[in-house]
């Protein structure tokens, strides 16, 4: 519950200046107002299951948990939150043991088979678990709670993560057959940091082929499995609301974390490029690529996040772009009825929507919405005024004016390397993919006899290229392209993507914004099957928030036709406590949504085989799947200039 | 003193990033004038190919 009610929280969170600099100095390190003030103070006060004490790490201190005696009563031992287990887990009210089994019971009923990349029949939310190893973690973590009164709060709890992402001895295989055989030798650093917190990895979250899909059809949406789940992090997001999980990390490169967490009515957090280590992550474009927790309610998903942030100078120096230390992360909601005054909310009104396959230039985003969506963010406006936020319609900024955006929108050519243009963000992108050996890694590993000749057809097809007279793709002609781009040419699309970011940051400050609240679904999701449109209804700019670096948080606002319907916050790079703490405030005091809890699909009979994935290549039934929007930043490229006049 | 050597983290050998994605954390259009003689930042002219525009030292 609410510990504290910020002594400040009356003053305007947005002086008046004029500096840009200025500007971006406030709004980036958080330094103005309301929310900061009660950030700081979270730490330091609480109601939780313990004294409050200010030198403990935020992470393991017991005040940052709810109190015993306000954990409401849940119908089974799934639906308690995170934090609320954590919680119970101390006083020893239940073990990790228990936990991890309730969720490997569950993912036996419920998820299907493993290692299946497609419809599986079930929510296929987990490709590949490993049940004895979780297991033993949850022993190790049972005996480290006896024994550490201090341990981190999230010893015990269970979690999924992406299949992108390494879990030293599982196959890491990116939403792919093909990559079968591409085992983590290590932790990625953020894995690493969990399980050093005590966190029992259960097993690896599938997500869209090559992390390529906003929509997925591999897994089922968590209220209707015959739903698309959104993608990249299709599992990540289906998991924790289906009960599957405790929770998940999800990457997002463009929408990938926000669109499975608001499809399923998840509490997703995007941080910005650089809070967070990508360190052990397959990469889809580095530079834009970040890693964020996705849960069943934003206090889950800040702990995570606090326990996984931090620099990481050897294996991302990305990280060494964050403020050091990173401005806390709060943790429990501010107290009092109006613990949004001083907060000026914006809704961004060039923020276009894409409908049916049509960018909706010109068009407010609300007068696309479908009925029920716009009925509940009208709702949503009054409840976020109700608590004391300012909320108003600004400009925003218009992606498709190359005069704001000469980033994206910009039709210039750079340069021609190997035959083939470079645009801005293609300067960057492709120079990033060329630094991290994003071509000549897969061709070693094709060429290292673990993938079949499929593929191996398959993996150059998508990680190759063809120049412009070459007769067949190859990753030989995406080294040359990628690392062709001249020194100066990258120079120019970066200074461009800081002027894009400038240019946004400005948009904010000229009308006193905070941050954002949209909706990045606007009508209700479409089918699982039958190739209709994923999104009928969707932020035509959804990736601007990774071009940008910005964070972003996703969290469920209520439910139309049996499907959530959720908003978004999001804001100036490095605001994660400001838009967090918000979210915080709006769940605490509106808790139904992120509460309620879907009916269970019919179960079968227990399917899965509970161990480490298999090293033959299973066949994935059904027909490939439908792309849909593409999580490339490149191809995002191309939808802004195919909507520029 | 010793050389921190990156993780090898999975079987495909991605490298470790060192220049992309350091964006500043105050966003401006430019790296900023300190002095008079206008030394400017420039990304990256260590890590990859031959720049044509670039001079070269003689």
């Amino acid at each position: 519950m609410p510990s504290i009610e910020s002594p400040t929280s009356e003053s305007p969170a947005h002086a008046e200046v004029t500096d840009p600099a200025t500007i971006s100095r406030r709004a980036l390190l958080g330094t103005g107002g309301a929310v900061v003030a009660g950030t700081a103070l979270a730490f330091a006060t609480g109601t939780g299951t313990a004294a409050a004490s200010p030198s403990a790490s935020p992470t393991s201190d017991p005040a940052n948990l709810p109190a015993l005696r306000d954990i409401p009563h849940r119908a089974r031992l799934v639906d308690y939150e995170v934090v609320e287990l954590a919680a119970l887990l101390r006083a020893g009210r239940t073990t990790s043991v228990q936990i991890t089994q309730a969720y490997l019971d569950r993912i036996a009923a419920l998820n299907g088979p493993f290692e299946v990349y497609g419809d599986n029949g079930l929510y296929n939310a987990f490709v590949r678990i490993d049940a004895d190893a979780a297991l033993a973690a949850a022993r190790a973590a049972d005996k480290r709670l006896r024994h550490d009164g201090r341990a981190p709060l999230l010893c015990g709890i269970p979690i999924g993560v992406k299949d992108s992402v390494a879990v030293e001895g599982f196959s890491t295989q990116d939403g792919s057959a093909t990559f079968a055989g591409n085992i983590a030798l290590a932790d990625a650093t953020v894995v690493g940091r969990l399980r050093d917190a005590g966190a029992v990895v259960v097993g690896l979250t599938i997500c869209s082929a090559f992390s390529g899909s906003i929509t997925g059809t591999f897994a089922g949406n968590a209220w209707n499995k015959d739903y698309v789940p959104g993608g990249s992090s299709q599992g990540s997001g289906v998991a924790p609301i289906a009960r599957l999980i405790a929770a998940a990390i999800g990457e997002e490169t463009g929408g990938s974390i926000m669109c499975p967490s608001a499809a399923n009515g998840a509490s997703g957090i995007k941080p910005s490029l650089g809070t967070v280590s990508i360190a052990g992550l397959m990469p889809l474009s580095p530079g834009y690529d970040v890693l964020g927790p996705i849960t069943r309610s934003m206090r889950d998903s800040a702990l995570i996040l606090a326990t996984m942030l931090g620099l990481d100078a050897v294996n991302d120096p990305q990280t060494l772009s964050a403020p050091i230390p990173f401005p806390p992360i709060p943790l429990v909601a501010r107290r009092g009825r109006r613990p949004l005054a001083g907060l000026t909310i914006g809704i961004p009104q060039t923020d276009w929507m894409n409908v049916n396959g049509v960018v909706q230039v010109g068009v407010s985003p609300q007068a696309t919405y479908g009925a029920g969506h716009l009925d509940t963010f009208t709702r949503l406006v009054g409840q976020l005024r109700s608590l004391g936020a300012k909320v108003i319609e600004f400009p925003g900024l218009d992606i498709t004016d190359p005069q704001q955006n000469p980033y994206f929108a910009s039709s210039t050519v750079l340069a021609t390397v190997d035959g083939s243009p470079v645009s801005p963000s293609a300067a960057v992108v492709n120079a990033n993919r060329y630094e991290i050996r994003y071509a000549d890694a897969v061709a070693d590993f094709c060429a290292s006899g673990i993938p079949s000749a499929a593929a191996v057809a398959t993996l150059t097809s998508q990680y190759g290229r063809q120049a412009p007279g070459e007769t067949a793709r190859s990753f030989a002609s995406a080294d040359r392209f990628n690392g062709g781009i001249p020194a100066a040419v990258r120079y120019e699309g970066e200074q461009r993507r800081r002027t894009l970011i400038a240019n946004y940051t400005k948009a904010l400050a000229d009308h006193g914004v905070d941050f954002m609240v949209v909706l990045t679904l606007g009508d209700v999701i479409g089918k699982r099957a039958g190739g209709g449109p994923g999104f009928p209804n969707f932020r035509a700019y959804y990736q601007v928030p990774n071009a940008i670096a910005w964070p972003m948080v996703s969290f469920p606002v209520g439910y139309v036709s049996g499907l959530p319907v959720s908003a978004q916050f999001w804001g100036p790079r490095f605001s994660e406590p400001d838009i967090l703490q918000a979210a915080l405030d709006y769940q605490a005091n509106f808790p139904d949504y992120n509460h309620a809890a879907p009916t269970d699909p019919a179960a079968t009979a227990p399917a899965a085989k509970a161990k480490i994935a298999p090293q033959a290549i299973p066949a994935a039934p059904g027909a490939p799947e439908d792309p849909g929007p593409s999580n490339d930043p490149l191809i995002g490229e191309a939808m802004t200039r195919a909507a520029t006049p | 003193m010793s050389i921190v050597e990156p993780t090898r983290f999975l079987t495909v050998a991605f490298g470790v990033p060192v220049d992309i994605g350091l964006l500043p954390q105050v966003p401006g259009g430019t790296d900023g004038e300190l002095l008079t003689v206008r030394w400017t930042a420039r990304l990256t002219t260590s890590y990859l190919p031959y720049d044509p525009d670039d001079e070269q030292p003689g």
